[in-house]
């Protein structure tokens, strides 16, 4: 992983608090949601906010991407570089 | 049965983008899809678009049909709900893994070319079609609740009524349509009244803040999660003119945050899917007032029992709430009745003691001991267990305060906030499992 995706990968357990998650379990190509780190629809809502927080990123999911960004630690990381405000 | 007001071909009803659809203009829609439908329908309505719904929904109704609305779309619960069922289901939106032989409308045609005049609609065969919904299976397997058409309607014209919806009002709704409140909210409530509905269903609190910013002064239907990440959210701000929570209690502070931050009346309704919203509060400056009953329902108690009589439908629904009598059309919540817990001779609902967990930590709730004689908690907070025991002595009698303070950092709740009892379960047994000695 890069740093970049380290640090948004630590990020997501930070928000969803996955206990049992190590750094160095996450690939930063799986999928985020359902069958990669299992997450639902609530903790996309704590992503989202921790986003805003860290980040100034704000999600719609008006947003044609919303599922691509989502798609995995590496997809998050290159939307976080491109929209970053803070 | 005042039908005009569902066919009101003047003001808008569903708001997509820029494009305006009057209520004529949405029955249309559903005609020509119900041209296309078998006889009687049994149909599956799992669309997320709250005009693709809404056109499916009337389409399957028109038809005599039933329309089942699953709590989750789980293929395990999609199955199980459909086990049996003698005919093809009709299935609008994605359902992959589907046992049952199904007929399939992944997107909703949204044809408007006039098949039926209006007048033609059999509103008697209206009436009596017939929605499935599913308890939220807090006790195990989902119940199945039938409700006609007609019985939603007088439902929702109580609520109309009492929220005074006009063709001035915007609806902006969080909770899916499945679910009863989302039913009622989002597509009940505007039909039968001039109000129009957002078609989008904001989730993220960008969303929200959007849509907030686009339609000032809306009446905003969420629930009390989705109103807790609203208030986190950096800056959000607006003119809302009401907010109106359900599904469980709103705290207190929250509501007087979101009062503020929006200028907004802030109101809960209280119902369940048996009995739809049947009654509403609003905070005042400092606290909720009583709850009020919509017009022509009112309470009889019998004892520990309360029933709910709705009379111009002539229904009566036990309630599992324990309720006190204010007056004759006012009354408190104490709680639900089969959650009542006894600790040291003292009486208290439990669903009361997790509200007021909530005034002292971010989310949590509270359970009895392995002993049965004290509480429990499992909380999501960063103050010590004795922080939160001393906030807590604030809010409740001492011998309700928990003994053991379990911290994880996520209750895992429904989108719609609620708690199953099989994944409190499941929390508690990890709890008490991985700490053999807990944080106190």
């Amino acid at each position: 992983m890069t740093p970049e995706q380290q640090e948004v990968a630590q990020m997501i357990i930070e928000a969803v608090n996955l206990e049992d998650v190590a750094l160095d379990d996450i690939d930063p190509q799986a999928a985020i949601f359902n069958d990669g780190l299992g997450l639902d629809s609530i903790d996309a809502l704590e992503i989202s906010l921790e986003l805003n927080k860290r980040y100034g990123i704000k999600i719609k999911s008006g947003d044609k991407h919303v599922s691509d960004v989502f798609a995995s630690v590496a997809a998050l990381t290159d939307y976080v570089q491109a929209h970053r405000v803070q | 049965m005042s039908t005009e007001a569902g066919f009101d071909p003047v003001h808008a009803f569903v708001v997509k983008g820029q494009t305006h659809y009057t209520r004529a203009q949405v029955w249309q829609m559903a005609c020509s899809l119900a041209e296309r439908l078998p006889a009687q329908p049994c149909a599956l309505n799992l669309f997320e678009d709250r005009l693709d719904f809404i056109v499916a929904l009337m389409a399957v109704a028109l038809k005599g049909g039933v329309t089942l609305l699953p709590p989750d779309t789980s293929t395990h619960t999609l199955n199980e709900l459909t086990h049996g069922l003698n005919q093809p289901i009709c299935v609008f939106g994605e359902s992959p893994g589907l046992v049952m032989p199904a007929l399939h409308w992944p997107r909703c045609p949204l044809d408007q070319t006039p098949t039926l005049s209006l007048s033609e609609i059999r509103l008697e065969v209206l009436a009596q079609a017939q929605l499935w919904l599913y308890t939220s299976g807090t006790t195990g397997t989902p119940k199945k609740i039938v409700k006609t058409w007609f019985q939603m309607q007088i439902m929702a014209e109580k609520a109309i009524q009492r929220f005074a919806l006009s063709a001035q009002d915007t609806l902006v709704v969080t909770v899916p349509c499945q679910h009863m409140y989302g039913l009622e909210t989002g597509v009940f409530w505007p039909l039968y009244s001039q109000a129009r509905l957002v078609q989008s269903r904001p989730f993220y609190p960008a969303d929200m803040e959007q849509v907030i910013s686009e339609y000032p002064q809306a009446v905003l239907v969420s629930t009390p999660f989705h109103l807790k990440t609203l208030l986190a959210f950096d800056g959000v701000s607006g003119s809302v003119k009401c907010i109106i929570s359900a599904t469980a209690s709103l705290p207190t502070h929250h509501a007087q945050a979101l009062a503020q931050r929006f200028n907004a009346q802030v109101c809960e309704v209280l119902g369940s899917t048996e009995t739809a919203s049947f009654a509403s509060r609003c905070f005042t400056a400092t606290d909720f007032e009583s709850w009020h009953l919509y017009v022509q329902n009112r309470l009889d108690f019998n004892g520990d029992q309360v029933a709910l009589v709705v009379t111009d439908l002539n229904e009566r629904y036990e309630l599992s709430d324990a309720l006190s009598a204010v007056d004759e059309h006012r009354f408190e919540l104490i709680g639900r009745r089969n959650d009542m817990i006894k600790i040291a001779g003292k009486r208290q609902s439990l669903a009361r003691l997790n509200a007021l967990l909530l005034h002292c930590v971010a989310d949590g709730v509270m359970m009895l001991s392995p002993s049965g004689e004290r509480l429990d908690a499992i909380v999501v907070a960063q103050a010590s267990p004795q922080a939160i025991r001393q906030a807590l002595q604030h809010y409740m009698d001492p011998v309700f305060v928990p003994r053991q303070i379990y911290f994880v950092d996520q209750i895992p709740r429904t989108k719609i906030g609620k708690l199953r009892q099989a994944d409190l379960d499941r929390l508690v047994e990890a709890c008490r499992h991985k700490s053999e000695s807990p944080c106190n």
